[in-house]
């Protein structure tokens, strides 16, 4: 797990100055009307403050979950990192869960409703809902397989052969991979939470409001699932490694003791990239939820015709 | 679209219900549409869960809606015929003009139907 420690800090510092350098334009730009106006940017001020909640939330997550692993490590430190970026985009998730929007005040004296049963598929294109769910699918799937081939202990690989044997640890058994597969599935039912927050949060029916309104659903659908994307495909990057140069280790055997085995190297070597492609791809998502949590959801510009 | 009026003074269970029937009755809702869930209607409309509740089993009771497992939908009922439309409507535009209310336009229909019926 020492890539762990040495990985993680740096990927954070990548995130921070890359998040640091980017502009931070808003979401969207409609026109009102000027007491429309003054109602998106009163709810976008509330929504500016989810998304550094969320951002806050997170972090403190991350760290608390590595000072316990690198520091007190009080059951086992490598279980506890494994688990960091996890929990942090649980707990990021919990807090779009909780306040999922802030409501659009329409008018002081009526409100409206459309006679429709929103779905989430409304707000954001079905096909971003459906790989979401596949990514946390697939990466269950493939904590299932990388433990079926783990050692009995559940945290090693070996191979044997009537002259010699050879091992390597720590390998994603079924030791480490239940508590991070049961931690997908935690965030899976957040991240199913939050949509269902998200969707079913009051919604204005006046034009310009509930073009502002489709926007910031939209915004908030995208920054849970690339929050809790991030996360998993980060977790998933992180064990392809160790898996691959397990896989590696066997492979290459012990000069006169045990022969090389091709098949081990190959998967090893397509473990690996795997992994790195998966790191890499989950600190991109992390950076993107990053940026996309300190834009402005929306911007009204008061209407030339209306002012 | 329904709206609930501080302006109105009947109670918002009675908005709502009145606004959905007009709506299924006039055909603009279809046999089978779901209505929005409680909490949906509610959220939007700022009132409470069970003012929803209860205009929807009104509706219910009417005959108008029906409840499923997955919530209340439209049922199947006997559209309005096209020539009482037609006439209504007839009746509608000539009132437009002189800015008479929905309820003293109601009221004048109720009253001139129960003199038809006692002649």
């Amino acid at each position: 797990m020492l890539s762990v420690l040495l990985a993680l800090p740096w990927a954070l510092l990548i995130l921070a100055i890359t998040i640091s350098t980017l502009k931070h334009g808003p979401f969207g730009r409609i026109e009102a009307s000027s007491s429309q106006t003054t109602s998106v940017a009163e709810a976008n001020r509330a929504l500016a403050q989810r998304n550094w909640l969320t951002v806050g939330v997170g972090l403190v997550a991350l760290a608390v979950m590595l000072t316990i692993g690198t520091i007190y490590a009080p059951l086992d430190s490598d279980r506890t990192l494994a688990l960091a970026p996890l929990t942090a985009a649980i707990s990021s998730i919990v807090v779009i869960a909780i306040r999922p929007l802030s409501s659009i005040t329409e008018s002081n004296d009526s409100r409206s409703a459309d006679i429709i049963q929103r779905r989430l598929w409304h707000f954001a294109p079905a096909w971003m809902i459906a790989a979401a769910a596949l990514i946390l699918a697939g990466s269950i799937a493939v904590f299932i397989l990388l433990g079926t081939m783990a050692d009995a202990d559940g945290m090693s690989i070996s191979r044997r052969t009537a002259r010699s044997e050879k091992s390597w640890d720590p390998f994603p058994g079924f030791f480490y991979a239940v508590p991070i597969i049961a931690a997908i599935v935690v965030l899976g039912i957040v991240v199913a939470i939050a949509l269902a927050r998200i969707t079913n949060a009051p919604r204005p029916t006046a034009p310009p409001l509930a073009e502002v309104d489709s926007a910031t659903r939209f915004h908030a659908i995208k920054l849970a699932l690339k929050i809790g994307v991030g996360a998993v495909v980060y977790t998933s990057g992180i064990w392809l490694i160790h898996a691959g140069g397990g896989s590696r280790h066997l492979g290459e055997g012990i000069p006169e003791f045990m022969d090389p085995d091709p098949s081990l190297l190959a998967l090893g070597k397509l473990l690996l990239i795997a992994g790195w492609v998966s790191q890499l791809v989950g600190i991109a998502f992390a950076v993107w939820a990053g940026k996309d949590a300190l834009k402005d959801p929306v911007v009204a510009k008061q209407s030339l015709l209306q002012k | 679209m329904i709206t609930v009026s501080q302006e109105d003074h009947r109670p918002a269970y009675e908005q709502v219900r009145e606004q959905l029937a007009d709506q299924i009755l006039s055909g603009r809702l279809l046999p089978g549409h779901r209505l929005p869930s409680v909490r949906q209607m509610a959220g939007d409309l700022g009132i409470a869960g069970g003012t929803v509740v209860r205009a929807y089993k009104e509706l219910e009771s009417d005959g108008l809606v029906e409840a499923t497992r997955t919530g209340f939908r439209v049922r199947q009922i006997q559209q309005i015929a096209d020539a009482t439309r037609s006439a209504a409507k007839k009746y509608v535009d000539s009132l437009i003009p002189s800015g008479v209310s929905l309820e003293e336009a109601m009221r004048a229909v109720r009253v001139e139907w129960a003199g038809t019926q006692n002649k």
